[in-house]
């Protein structure tokens, strides 16, 4: 990649796990206040906010934060599976979108009880919104903390490679 | 007396400034993150031998987790697994009979 092209490349990776980071943080605020208000109606809106803040920013933001990281792997010397740090953080967020869109489903589910007058809203109390948003916070984090301090560590694929570059 | 300590002081932090610049030169590869060499955590001077410690660690951490979830979701002890039907019907259902419509 040329320099302004891996610039851009760079700048559309941060702004996407950055922001996912955000949209997690934001998404687990909002969990906290449906699980521990006492007022029907917030916790309504808490979980019908959740569906479009799910569709149409976390999902978003994931993808384009995998696809861009993808590219910057192979854009770059650093590859996707040459350095441990990168192929751990290509790990994470490779999990983190999976259970992501697969819990797309439950996050509908969670606003379709929401959304109907009648509904039992001690349906809604559940931690599990809780507890996936912190569980991929703390994933994010740790993706967060590889990326900045970039830990030392070749994969034997790594290694292989820089051998046979050097000969 | 204090001049003189300044200058030795400011004297070494100079040494120190200019024998890292040194390091970051002689950097094989710079940081492709950001196409400078002076972040000094780029690809450089790397062991070729051996997983380190944190990547060790870092696996065991990551497998014992897995394991975990995976006990969870198969013995029903966790908060379930993604599906919409696995995160209701816990100890906050309403007790048969009673009309908790719309309240909690």
């Amino acid at each position: 990649m040329t320099p302004r092209v891996r610039k851009f490349a760079l700048t559309t990776h941060v702004v996407s796990s950055v922001g996912w980071l955000g949209a997690i943080v934001a998404f687990l605020a909002l969990a906290l206040a449906g699980l521990s208000s006492q007022d029907a109606q917030m916790v309504r809106a808490v979980y019908l906010a959740a569906e479009p803040i799910t569709s149409f920013v976390i999902v978003p933001l994931a993808l384009a934060s995998l696809l861009t990281g993808i590219v910057q792997a192979f854009g770059t010397t650093w590859g996707l599976f040459r350095h441990y740090w990168v192929v751990f953080k290509f790990l994470i967020a490779v999990v983190a979108t999976i259970v992501l869109l697969m819990y797309t489903q439950t996050v509908s589910f969670f606003a379709d009880v929401a959304a109907e007058p009648t509904a039992d809203l001690r349906e809604l109390r559940s931690p599990t919104f809780v507890l996936h948003s912190g569980a991929a916070l703390l994933l994010l984090l740790a993706a967060t903390v590889l990326a900045v301090y970039k830990p030392r560590g070749m994969t034997p694929y790594g290694r292989r490679a820089l051998r046979s570059r050097d000969h | 007396l204090i001049v003189n300590i300044v200058s030795r002081k400011l004297g070494a932090f100079m040494k120190m400034r200019a024998s890292e610049k040194d390091t970051h030169m002689v950097d094989s590869h710079p940081d492709p993150d950001t196409g400078d060499d002076d972040t000094g955590v780029g690809p450089d001077r790397e062991s070729t031998t051996g997983t380190p410690r944190w990547v060790k660690v870092s696996a065991i951490v990551a497998l014992v987790v897995v394991l975990l979830v995976v006990g969870m979701l198969v013995f029903g002890g966790g908060p379930g697994g993604h599906g919409p039907g696995r995160h209701t019907g816990g100890g906050d259902t309403p007790a048969a009979g009673g009309d908790t419509r719309g309240r909690l």
